[in-house]
């Protein structure tokens, strides 16, 4: 792992505070700096301000969804990787999602471990 | 949430096309009725009236024709009275005695049914009886005037009862005729009776099918009005069906991936061995992925019942496919406690869902090796005939009983509910199995091997009929309510 990786600030955009709690303490233990924003609007802003390594978004969000926003910022040519997180498989959300620009794609309730993988090679492939 | 409240629909009442039934029946026999009292009618009033003019024209004109040949002799004895007997007198005479004596046969032809009427018979004598006095009376013209004068006053006297007779005749025809007029106005009387009955019991026949017909009707009326609303409510049932599907994927996903995680993140700590915190936490990671296990299978199970589990049918090379199955399928068995013989001949290519039906032969093989002695082997074998594949599992188990066979695949069926509970899962795997099998048209069996154990047995067509058509056209999105072209009964869409 690499020093950067280990200094790899991280956008959690999510609604749920226990996901997003887990998340955060499961990703500080990485080293990783992790914020959170609990909707869309709130995410897109922090999103835009900040300067992110990666963005973990829910899809399912108040305010704008997680795709949209994913649309959104790329198409103001914003190319942080994005891991996009749903509590639904339907393909549709995935087909959105990578038509969104998303990069992963990972369905509730994910594995601990599958999660640092994505994020370890989304970090990797930047 | 709107709540679906299911009213029974009313069942039609059958009294309606009881009715038509009755109401065309009468109708036709009211036709057959009409019909044949018409046809009786007019031949009995035919028949009265030819009688009437029978009686009218030929009694009457007969009995007219008489009394013209009795004024005739009487004529002409007349004329010998004041004329004498001349020779063209008497001709003239004997002439009118002779037509009066056709006149009186040709009265034979008519029927005198009347008593104190004189018949030809009586007319007969009667005319004789005449002749026989007037015509030696003409002789005595010359030589005996007085008895000349006797025998002539006589004769008008016998003309004279001839005429009454005739007169009766006449008047007896006159009486029959208007008898026979009356009997034709009886039986028009009568036509016109039944005409009306007729007409009377076709328009109640008549007005009971109208009725019955508006009766039916409403009550088809009703029935489409019961149906509209049915179908409405069903597809808001179907909505709410769906959205709730829809939630609960997301409802029950949430905590799980927070137990979940948590127990992960708190696995990952430095601390996590102390105080035994570590088994701890990984019983819980164990449970939620059962829980996980479980909610998947409830959700795939409530998306083909709704119809939005989709296959996604494509060309698979059957051998590449087998073995990444078998190697799953050998990871599976290992964590059971359990080894794996693959058996696997099958080299064609299929048109399946791979990871549907690696689904459902994993549900297979873990449900084998749950119920496998420790080290037991669990056999995965497979073969195909270029139009159909089959799949089979097969354990060293105890093997089913028999009053289980028929019922193993249905949702929530543990045989040994004990067992079964030990060994974690629902049941619902082998039912997860069977409606992605015949999502493919396929079919899956059990039976017992005589020396103990079990064989389940996938089989499906390598190119199922509506996998050709979904080849051609492509398949609705998933979020389509348009109705499944294949797997029906199982609920799953093909794509």
């Amino acid at each position: 792992m690499t020093t950067y990786e280990q200094d790899a600030r991280i956008l959690v955009i999510e609604d749920d505070p226990a996901i997003a709690s887990v998340l955060q303490r499961g990703l500080a233990l990485k080293g990783w700096q992790v914020e959170i924003a609990d909707d869309g609007v709130s995410g897109a802003a922090a999103w835009e301000d900040g300067l992110y390594d990666i963005v973990i978004l829910d899809v399912m969000l108040p305010g704008m969804n997680g795709i949209d926003l994913c649309a959104l910022r790329r198409a103001e040519g914003d190319r942080t990787p994005v891991l996009l997180l749903t509590a639904r498989d339907e393909d549709a959300y995935r087909i959105q999602g990578e038509k969104a620009g998303a990069d992963a794609y990972l369905t509730k309730p994910f594995v601990y471990q599958d999660l640092l993988r994505t994020i370890e090679r989304l970090l990797a492939a930047r | 949430m709107e709540r679906a409240v299911i009213r029974p629909p009313r069942p039609p009442r059958a009294q309606p096309w009881r009715i038509i039934v009755l109401a065309v029946g009468g109708l036709l026999a009211a036709i057959v009725v009409a019909g044949a009292a018409m046809l009786a009618i007019t031949l009995n009033v035919g028949a009265v009236t030819d009688r009437a003019l029978h009686n009218d024209i030929v009694l009457e004109d007969e009995a007219d024709d008489l009394r013209v040949a009795v004024l005739d002799v009487r004529h002409f004895q007349r004329n010998v009275f004041f004329g004498g007997p001349s020779r063209t007198g008497l001709q003239e005479f004997e002439s009118a005695y002779l037509r009066l004596l056709e006149r009186i046969d040709s009265l034979r032809s008519v029927q005198i049914a009347a008593a104190g009427v004189a018949q030809p018979d009586d007319l007969l004598r009667m005319a004789e009886a005449y002749y026989a006095e007037i015509r030696p009376g003409m002789d005595l013209y010359v030589t005996d005037r007085p008895g000349f004068d006797r025998a002539h006053e006589a004769g008008l006297a016998r003309l004279v009862e001839l005429d009454r007779a005739a007169q009766a005749i006449d008047r007896q025809g006159e009486a029959q005729a208007s008898a026979a007029l009356r009997d034709v106005e009886q039986a028009n009387d009568t036509a016109t009776l039944i005409l009306v009955m007729v007409i009377a019991g076709a328009s109640t026949a008549g007005l009971a099918l109208a009725w019955a017909a508006l009766r039916v009707l409403g009550e088809l009326r009703v029935l489409s009005a019961q149906q509209q609303e049915g179908r409405i409510r069903l597809e808001a049932a179907l909505r709410t069906k769906t959205e709730f599907i829809a939630d609960a994927s997301h409802e029950l996903r949430t905590p799980l991936t927070v137990l979940r995680g948590n127990a992960e993140v708190g696995l990952a700590l430095p601390s996590a061995g102390e105080c035994g915190h570590e088994d701890i936490l990984r019983e819980i990671v164990r449970e939620a992925a059962r829980m996980s296990h479980l909610v998947e299978d409830l959700l795939f199970l409530a998306r083909s019942d709704a119809g939005q589990a989709a296959l996604e049918v494509r060309e698979t090379a059957l051998e590449p496919w087998l073995a990444d199955v078998a190697a799953r399928a050998e990871i599976l068995t290992r964590e059971r406690g359990a080894r794996l013989e693959p058996e696997l001949r099958a080299t064609t290519n299929g048109r399946i869902d791979p990871e549907r039906l690696e689904q459902a032969v994993l549900a297979l093989v873990d449900n084998a090796a749950k119920f496998s002695p420790a080290g037991g082997a669990v056999r995965l074998s497979s073969r195909t005939d270029g139009q159909r594949l089959w799949i089979a599992v097969s354990d060293h188990g105890p093997g089913i009983p028999a009053a289980d066979l028929p019922l193993i695949f249905e949702r929530f069926h543990r045989g040994d509910k004990t067992r079964a509970r030990r060994s974690g899962g629902a049941g619902l795997g082998l039912s997860i199995a069977r409606t992605i099998v015949e999502a493919h048209d396929g079919q899956i069996s059990a039976r017992n091997h005589s020396g103990g154990g079990t064989e389940v047995t996938i089989e499906l067509p390598l190119v199922p009929p509506a996998a050709v058509s979904a080849g051609r056209t492509p398949g609705p999105p998933p979020t389509s309510d348009t109705a499944t072209r294949a797997g029906a009964s199982a609920g799953i869409q093909v794509r």
